[in-house]
């Protein structure tokens, strides 16, 4: 039976179009995957189906009646319940008072044989309920407990209970597993597993494709806000998966000279560099690589596997447990951006608006930063405002930025302007290595053209690059050596020009070569 | 200055947005004085024309915005760079405190040796007592608000035991300390109460003009303020920055403080920096004048001509010069009204959302 359906749902955000007509269907009882990458547009979704997003057109039919939702607390009367990514728990309060939170039981009185409740809460009757439920689903942890006192995994159970309190049908996890050690994802399948066994419908939104083949039942690829595909788990691999969600068609292609670059000194050289998050895991797992002079090597991955930590480690936000990193034989581990920056090392951030720009400073503030303490433009502690603006005219022209407003700020810029903002700014600065990270995330296909030839125009001027993207394709054409990131750890290498899709594919997917053979 | 131009219809949106409190508290404090029984717009005459409509009016209150452009300055410095540094009150009374006790103590010194020294000390003592918290926050990133706001009422109180007990002096008839030395009062100019304090005040004004508009500091403060995580990307080192920020921010206020001891008080006494305190008065102006020093520089002589009308208001009219104290209340009270708008309208939307759904 199908429980949702949703009907040339489209949800647009001003021009952009998150969600384009997506038609799903979800049947009763069944687990659901939604995958797809960052920004493909599947937490849009949920939020249209949890009353969190109004649709722009499109309807949603729940056991098919049509259905509007003005908040959370109507889809959650309709039976729809959402577990977070961040769990939004009261650390202070026992599990129990977590998952009556809003809807506490009043203590009943009785005089003669009329009943009334006073605004005193019930804690036996709270505590007797917990518990019940708790039993039913074999949860395995204590209703009074505090919920600043247990674990992780325990804390998503209580989220779920809160859900099954209120009786709800459909439960949608947002990338439960992402928190979760391995040992605790194991035991969150189970859980889902019993769920599932009980009748409830579940929707696992993730990007983890191992995890999606383990324990559901169909799955929905979503890309750039479509649905791409939708299958049933048992007819699909993870490979399969892994080439819908990052394979786009090649749109572009650019005009890449493959040369043998082993013979050449090596410029840059990560030694086993781990680092340890806030839960305790290890993000990123004793990565070693080393970068020649004029190469590019590029790491590959389904997001979520340590790219963004890596990244943060060698551009000075995060620091490395333990592990160095060199330049030219120098050290430069856990170096402040500053520092890298002074040592040669030009940085194209992951995230263009938190970190690469300021969306409230203008556009030729942001053309300086990084850079504005050189001599050329601050003296004595000022900035020169007449080189600034030189300085801007030069790049603008350059390398083609299109200004509506040259004293603007950079929320006048469309996307792909603002990323050649960076661009400039970091090519400018004449570095010996570029670390460049989702150049193209969210551009439009003309920048993309421009951003990968200036990429490649810094190669043949002998620097070497680290390019760490989602885009598949953008790897593929760029790179001279493909890393591949799984779990924190690099778990394969491959020569990107007799690379094949396939074979990345698989080592994204966490299926190494010798598996792949028998 | 290509800058200015393209910002104009902003900067004006701006003024507006701080004008209409402004008028509308003016509005409300008219209904007070018709209730003391006189006429609003003859009394906010003699409110504007003695302090501005005359030399002698014009120069006092210049003297009173002297060292409300210095603690707003110091409240913007900090504000802007996204720091909190609510102790300006504090730094003020402590370097006028320690300021009164040496003004006191080096008497014997000639007044070219002694007023620059105790302006030095000023700033330092202003420097030492934002150290504290300054420190925490940038090693221990302890919310700096928290801890300048109750450091000072731990200073108010351990001053009034000082100046009560160990620097009292005797021959006064109420808490204070010993006058300071002639050698440490700033000369005024002829018979105005301007004093050369002012000019130093211009001084400073014009230093940070350019710190905030054309300095690599001031460029990180905006970042900083701005957008956190960029300017930590960018390389600005802001934990040192927050250091040095809170510090500046210090130095203002202790400059302010010690001015306003040589220049007018000559002795600390519990009510040295008045009601509600020229740290308080700070925050309004730096609130009236965006973080801005040009906006800050307008609103603290606007400020100042309140100060200084208010006292003819008293002597010309039945209305009490607290009047001043109902309007000042009145535009905070406005002015966070403002914010309270904006956030109202973004909501907006939703609720209409919501009512549409209903129907349907």
């Amino acid at each position: 039976m199908e429980i949702i359906k949703t009907a040339n749902l489209t949800k647009m955000f001003g021009d952009f179009t998150a969600n384009d007509k997506i038609n799903m269907t979800v049947n009763a009882g069944e687990i659901k995957a939604i995958v797809g990458e960052n920004g493909a547009g599947k937490t849009t979704l949920m939020n249209m189906l949890y009353g969190l997003l109004k649709p722009t057109t499109g309807e949603i039919y729940i056991k098919e009646n049509k259905i509007s939702f003005d908040s959370p607390t109507d889809a959650m009367s309709c039976g729809i319940g959402m577990v977070h990514q961040h769990f939004k728990l009261v650390p202070s309060l026992a599990v129990y008072e977590n998952v009556l939170l809003g809807t506490e039981i009043e203590k009943k009185h009785k005089i003669g044989k009329k009943s009334f409740s006073l605004k005193i809460i019930d804690e036996k009757q709270e505590i007797k309920e917990v518990e019940e439920l708790i039993e039913k689903y074999q949860f395995q942890i204590n209703a009074t407990d505090l919920i600043k006192n247990i674990s992780v995994g325990a804390r998503q159970k209580v989220e779920i209970l809160k859900m099954l309190y209120r009786n709800v049908e459909i439960l949608i996890f947002d990338e439960p597993t992402a928190v979760l050690t391995p040992q605790e994802i194991e035991t969150f399948f189970v859980t889902l597993r019993e769920l599932k066994k009980q009748g409830k419908t579940i929707i696992l939104i993730t990007h983890k494709l191992q995890e999606v083949m383990e324990v559901s039942d169909s799955v929905t690829v979503i890309k750039q806000g479509k649905v791409i595909g939708d299958m049933l788990t048992k007819n699909t691999s993870s490979k399969a998966l892994a080439r819908l969600m990052v394979g786009r068609d090649v749109l572009l292609k650019v005009d890449k000279k493959y040369r043998n670059y082993s013979k050449k000194p090596v410029v840059y050289k990560v030694e086993n560099l781990t680092t340890i998050n806030a839960d305790n895991i290890k993000v990123v797992n004793n990565v070693s690589f080393e970068i020649h002079e004029g190469e590019i090597v590029g790491i590959a991955g389904v997001e979520g596997n340590g790219q963004s930590e890596l990244l943060d480690l060698l551009t000075g936000i995060l620091k490395a447990t333990s592990g160095k990193v060199y330049l030219k034989g120098k050290e430069v581990s856990n170096f402040w951006p500053k520092k890298l920056r002074e040592s040669k090392i030009a940085i194209i951030p992951e995230d263009r608006y938190a970190q690469g720009l300021c969306l409230d400073m203008l556009i030729c503030e942001n053309m300086i930063a990084g850079y504005h303490g050189n001599k050329e433009i601050c003296k004595y502690g000022l900035i020169s405002q007449k080189k600034m603006l030189d300085k801007l005219d030069c790049l603008i022209e350059d390398y083609d930025i299109r200004v509506s407003e040259k004293g603007g700020k950079i929320s006048s810029l469309s996307g792909g302007n603002a990323q050649k903002i960076i661009i400039a700014r970091e090519f400018d600065s004449d570095p010996d290595m570029l670390v460049a990270a989702q150049p193209t995330r969210g551009v439009d296909i003309g920048a993309i053209e421009y951003i990968h030839n200036s990429i490649l125009g810094l190669q043949n001027t002998g620097k070497s690059i680290l390019l760490v993207s989602s885009e598949l394709s953008e790897i593929m054409n760029l790179s001279d050596r493909i890393l591949v990131m799984f779990k924190g750890e690099i778990i394969g290498e491959v020569d990107a020009k007799n690379a094949t899709r396939e074979e990345i594919g698989y080592l994204m997917a966490g299926i190494r070569k010798e598996n792949d053979d028998e | 200055m290509s800058k200015w131009n393209n910002n104009l219809s902003s900067n004006l949106r701006k003024s507006a947005s701080t004008i209409t409190p402004i008028l509308i508290a003016f509005l409300i404090g008219a209904i007070a004085i018709i209730l003391a029984k006189e006429n609003p717009l003859s009394t906010y005459f003699i409110l504007i024309s003695k302090s501005l409509f005359n030399i002698k009016g014009v120069l006092k209150t210049l003297h009173y915005a002297a060292p409300l452009i210095l603690s707003g300055l110091a409240i913007a410095v900090s504000f802007k760079a996204g720091l909190f540094n609510m102790g300006i009150e504090g730094q003020i009374i402590s370097s006028g405190f320690v300021v009164a006790i040496l003004g006191y103590e080096l008497a014997f010194l000639p007044a070219g040796v002694l007023i620059p020294l105790l302006l030095l000390i000023g700033i330092v003592v202003g420097v030492l007592v934002a150290l504290l918290p300054a420190f925490l926050k940038a090693k221990y990133n302890v919310n700096e608000m928290v801890v300048t706001l109750l450091l000072n009422y731990a200073i108010f109180a351990i001053l009034e035991f000082l100046t009560s007990t160990v620097f009292r002096d005797p021959s006064s008839g109420y808490v204070s300390t010993s006058m300071i030395g002639s050698s440490a009062i700033i000369s005024r100019i002829g018979d105005s109460k301007l004093t050369l304090f002012f000019f130093i005040t211009i001084a400073v004004f014009i230093v940070m003009y350019f710190v905030f508009h054309r300095s690599k500091l001031g460029f990180e403060i905006t970042a900083m303020g701005k957008n956190r995580s960029f300017a930590e990307a960018t390389g600005m080192e802001t934990q040192k920055k927050t250091m040095y920020i809170m510090l500046l921010s210090g130095a203002l206020a202790g400059l302010a403080g010690a001015g306003w001891m040589m220049g007018e008080k000559f002795a600390y006494t519990l009510s040295f920096s008045g009601t509600p305190g020229l740290g308080w008065d700070g925050m309004l102006i730096a609130l009236l004048g965006g973080h801005s020093p040009i906006g800050i520089l307008i609103a603290a002589i606007f400020y100042a001509v309140l100060k200084t009308g208010s006292a003819s208001v008293a002597i010309y009219t039945n209305v009490p010069a607290e009047i001043i104290l109902l309007l000042q209340a009145l535009i905070i009270l406005f002015l966070s009204i403002k914010f309270f708008n904006k956030k109202r309208v973004k909501k907006e939307p939703k609720k209409e959302a919501a009512t549409n759904g209903s129907d349907s």
